[in-house]
């Protein structure tokens, strides 16, 4: 018998329960050791990948440096957005409420569109059901249930995948909108951790990502259910 | 190895950033945009998408640096946040309908001439993995972060980031192999 993948990454990594009985197992196997080599090797040659350069403009002068350009231009945006342009984690706040109550409302004018008898047991029905059963209420929840539903929601998104080719625009924007805002929840979310966000702020941040994932969920669902008979 | 740790970059340098030095700021520009830069392309494939996720990053630096507490290294703190430009890239509806330039045409710096044809033939392969299959690839593989680390940028859990690593290698395996399976499909006990 052979190890698996993951069994052969730990070892690789020095990160899996066992890894003594393991290490004996490759050992004494000369296929699960090739395979460990193998994936040493690969990490090695990934870590080895030459550094990507931009090509920048072929017929430009060799002399001219284009990272000099691309200073500029980020100067020129540091300047322009500390005179009052948007900043996640500032201003973000009212914006989000405003638009989740617009975004609110095109969501119910969607999903009355959607026929109300839902037959056979297709992603978006499973969906539907999962929307129908476990909508949260955020408002009392703590921050550990607002991860687990904000993850249970991610799942649900991954059902409703499907993307038609010819998409309303009013739709298409709002989804867009969802997703910009669930982005910058994100990155007030990452660049909060080790303690730079209180306690409340970020129950306040992953209660806004619940929200924000439920309406993206609800319209991506209306949006299939419209295809799927 | 992450390119983004090593040198350290100069407490004094820093501090002059800190201080809303511009020419201190030019020179972590210096420091830093390859390494962005690389990460941006591996992760988004497309080289605008990459040079946006540049920009948007440096911006964010000047903006911010003076919240960086420096216990951590400063290429960490460069790092995570141009990941979280690249996901936010990555969510964009812009990215979605993009077709990806892949490797083709991508200008390498440091390349060694002998290993040319391996790098190329392992470049596109990764390039060819889902997104979110090849961002925890790279960050793990390349970057050196920790499955709990690579979770929570993402905003999942550890074990989604254990379990795309496997489906990564399961998938570059057969990229690069050409073969779905080369051992006997019979596992190890879990027991180990």
């Amino acid at each position: 018998m052979h190890a698996s993948i993951e069994q052969l990454l730990n070892l690789r990594d020095g990160a899996g329960p066992g890894e003594s009985a393991l290490q004996d197992h490759v050992d004494k196997c000369p296929e699960c050791e090739q395979e460990l080599l193998r994936l040493t090797a690969l990490k090695d040659e990934l870590r080895s990948l030459p550094q990507l350069q931009p090509s920048g403009d072929l017929s430009a002068d060799s002399s001219v440096d284009p990272s000099a350009d691309q200073w500029a231009a980020i100067v020129r945006r540091a300047g322009q957005e500390t005179q009052g342009a948007r900043r996640p984690g500032n201003h973000y706040w009212p914006l989000g409420l405003a638009a989740s109550l617009v975004i609110a409302a095109l969501v119910a004018l969607l999903l009355q569109g959607a026929p109300d008898d839902i037959a056979g047991e297709s992603p978006v029905t499973m969906a539907a059901n999962s929307l129908q059963t476990t909508v949260p209420s955020t408002a009392a929840a703590n921050t550990a249930q607002l991860v687990a539903e904000s993850q249970r929601l991610e799942r649900l998104l991954g059902t409703v995948s499907y993307e038609p080719r010819v998409v309303n625009a009013g739709t298409a924007g709002t989804i867009a909108q969802l997703e910009d805002q669930i982005a910058w929840v994100d990155y007030g979310l990452s660049m909060g951790g080790g303690g730079r966000l209180s306690a409340s702020e970020a129950n306040a941040l992953w209660r806004q990502r619940v929200e924000l994932m439920n309406s993206l969920v609800h319209v991506r669902y209306a949006q299939a259910q419209r295809i799927d008979f | 190895m992450s390119s983004f740790i090593d040198p350290d970059v100069p407490e004094e340098l820093l501090r002059a950033a800190q201080a809303g030095d511009m020419a201190a700021h030019e020179a972590l520009f210096r420091r830093f945009h390859g390494p962005v830069y690389n990460l941006a392309r591996r992760m988004l494939t497309n080289e605008a998408g990459a040079e946006e996720v540049v920009q948007d990053t440096f911006v964010e630096i000047i903006r911010k640096i003076d919240s960086f507490r420096s216990e951590s290294p400063l290429g960490g703190w460069v790092r995570k946040i141009a990941v979280n430009f690249s996901l936010m890239h990555l969510r964009s509806a812009w990215h979605k309908r993009a077709v990806p330039l892949a490797v083709v045409g991508e200008t390498q710096a440091n390349a060694d001439p002998s290993r040319a044809g391996n790098a190329s033939d392992l470049s596109r392969a990764l390039a060819q993995l889902p997104v979110k299959t090849r961002m925890v690839v790279w960050l793990h593989d390349v970057e050196g972060l920790t499955h709990k680390e690579i979770g929570e940028l993402m905003g999942k859990t550890t074990s989604f980031s254990k379990s795309q690593l496997v489906r990564a290698h399961e998938r570059l395996r057969t990229m690069l192999t050409g073969s779905r399976d080369t051992q006997p499909c019979m596992q190890v006990s879990n027991s180990y």
